[in-house]
């Protein structure tokens, strides 16, 4: 069967080391936030020590992605731009069973388009307001401007809930396509077949 | 080695007083430099706006040197609202005349936040010549040019505080919106620490300008967080909290603000090196910050609610709904795919040839 590459070996790299990093950094998160109802880790100073850990790893993630980004230009496939909005309707009838037609995309649909541009943006302010909560004395300044560290704290938290839903959509539809899709992410192949399938059905 | 006089080393215990948070032990002794080093005291006036007060209580609360030897030996106090004996228009003429008198060198300090709404007549001190009122605003403006050196006292002055917490219906605002950053050092605090305000004057008195933070506070001061000096810090580290007062652990439960709060409390303690808030069981509030109190709300909880029309609820409630909502979605649009056929994983192999094909929401093919 014929095979596609789909995922260079950066982007399967960068991809697995920000999903490692971002649940990391959820769960001590969660438990730093709440460590009295969340008995996740043993204690603060553990969860502290893998969020500051984390936090560099996910901050580099980023950087890395977008630099590649800049040097490929394979940001074209994944960026979501205003006329994208116009192939939104199509596969939104399609997911809410409106229609039994799949239109065809160019390597992603709008939705995934939507969320690949959205992510970066909550990661950059998540690394900005985290790093002004973890820096108050030098960055202190910024947090001032920035309306106080207790509103930055609280954009920090909520921000977390939005990558934990929509992480859940991202899982849910990838499991949805079929474990051809998944395996697509670890070694950069799928099969044609497979991949017309999905595109076109 | 280099020999050193007596006085040069008691400037330098002074100077490393200062800085290490000794001042307990060793501020007697910078009393005594200072009255050798000074040959003519400075005049220092003390005026009062949107203020509690508070502050100049803090201030007589000085120990180490007390407030007799701060008044007769650093500095020549000429004009105090509560510790002046004249009072009333000719304690308003008295501040004029000390002023002109010592017109560009004397030091200016402010307590309490200036109303500036309604052209500043919320807050007057008096009447002019012209028997029309004096707003604090001109009043501070006035005296701010005049002066060699402003010093605000109180997070009020500083910045706002209390005085301009919402709704402020006064226009309360703190020094920094009225007098250049150049020409401010501020002493924020609810109230400050009477070492810091006393320590500040000394160190503006024999050395000039301490070196300042980005919010205009002396890092000798303000140098440290609370948190990472609290005795109640290893309860932290090792995840024991205190879920209601009078418990032993760490405060944050209760709303301890100190891992955001830049001061010594935590070396140099209050009354005289007697107690300080956490010692007693009470969560730091954050007085010394440039937001308190709207940033350290609520005072005895972590995070304040968050208002979305008209409705208040926790943070946590949004997160949780969120996540509830989504796991439904999921789960609702699951059933539906078993249903219609659509999961990749089942569908292994299986042709799906001959559907109804529906070209309206067709996308660019």
């Amino acid at each position: 069967m014929a095979q596609v590459f789909m995922h260079p070996l950066p982007v399967r790299v960068i991809h697995w080391s920000n999903m490692l990093s971002i649940s990391l950094l959820t769960w001590s998160g969660a438990y730093i936030h709440s460590p009295v109802s969340l008995k996740a880790l043993g204690s603060m100073d553990d969860a502290r020590f893998l969020h500051f850990v984390f936090m560099y790893i996910v901050t580099w993630g980023v950087i890395y992605r977008l630099l590649y980004a800049l040097l490929t230009g394979d940001h074209k496939d994944w960026f979501f731009r205003p006329k994208d909005i116009r192939d939104l309707p199509g596969l939104l009838k399609y997911y809410l069973f409106l229609s039994e037609h799949h239109p065809h995309y160019e390597k992603y649909n709008p939705g995934q388009k939507m969320l690949y541009t959205v992510w970066p943006v909550l990661l950059i302010i998540q690394a900005l307001t985290g790093f002004i909560l973890y820096l108050p004395g030098q960055l202190g300044w910024l947090a001032h401007i920035l309306g106080g560290v207790a509103l930055l704290r609280k954009i920090h938290y909520m921000i977390t809930w939005v990558f934990v839903c929509t992480a859940a959509v991202h899982i849910y539809l990838v499991l949805l396509s079929g474990w051809k899709v998944l395996r697509s992410m670890v070694t950069g192949y799928i099969d044609e077949e497979t991949l017309h399938e999905l595109q076109d059905e | 080695m280099k020999p050193i006089s007596r006085r040069k080393f008691l400037e330098l215990c002074a100077a490393s007083a200062a800085t290490l948070g000794l001042s307990q032990t060793l501020l007697p002794e910078l009393a005594e430099a200072l009255n050798g080093v000074l040959q003519k005291k400075p005049t220092v006036l003390w005026i009062q706006g949107a203020a509690c007060s508070g502050c100049s209580m803090s201030l007589l609360n000085s120990v180490h040197p007390d407030l007799k030897a701060l008044l007769t030996e650093i500095i020549n106090l000429r004009h105090h609202p509560q510790l002046g004996g004249v009072s009333g228009q000719s304690a308003l003429e008295h501040l004029r005349q000390a002023a002109e008198q010592a017109r560009g060198k004397f030091l200016l300090i402010v307590e309490g936040a200036v109303p500036t709404a309604a052209g500043g007549n919320y807050c007057t001190v008096g009447v002019d010549a012209q028997g029309q009122a004096i707003t604090f605003q001109t009043l501070v403006k006035d005296l701010a040019a005049k002066a060699s050196l402003v010093m605000a006292v109180g997070t009020c002055a500083a910045y706002g505080g209390a005085a301009a917490a919402k709704p402020n219906l006064t226009g309360c605002k703190g020094l920094n919106a009225l007098v250049d950053a150049e020409k401010l050092i501020n002493v924020p605090g609810c109230p400050p620490h009477p070492d810091w305000i006393v320590g500040t004057l000394a160190h503006l008195v024999m050395y000039g300008r301490p070196e300042v933070d980005d919010f205009g506070r002396p890092k000798m001061f303000y140098g440290g967080v609370v948190h990472d000096n609290c005795p109640r810090r290893q309860y932290f580290d090792n995840s024991t909290f205190a879920l209601t007062f009078g418990e032993p652990g760490c405060l944050l439960e209760v709303g301890c603000k100190g891992p955001m709060t830049f001061a010594d409390c935590s070396l140099r303690q209050w009354n005289g090196g007697t107690n300080w808030c956490i010692r007693s069981g009470s969560p730091c509030i954050s007085c010394t910050h440039p937001e308190f109190p709207a940033g350290s709300l609520p005072l005895y909880g972590r995070m304040e609610r968050i208002s979305f029309a008209g409705i208040k609820v926790t943070a946590d409630t949004v997160g949780k709904l969120a996540g509830t909502a989504t796991a439904l979605g999921i789960g609702a649009h699951l059933a539906g795919n078993i249903i219609k056929g659509r999961v990749g994983i089942l569908k292994k192999g299986v042709q799906r040839g001959g559907d109804t094909v529906d070209k309206t929401g067709a996308g660019p093919n």
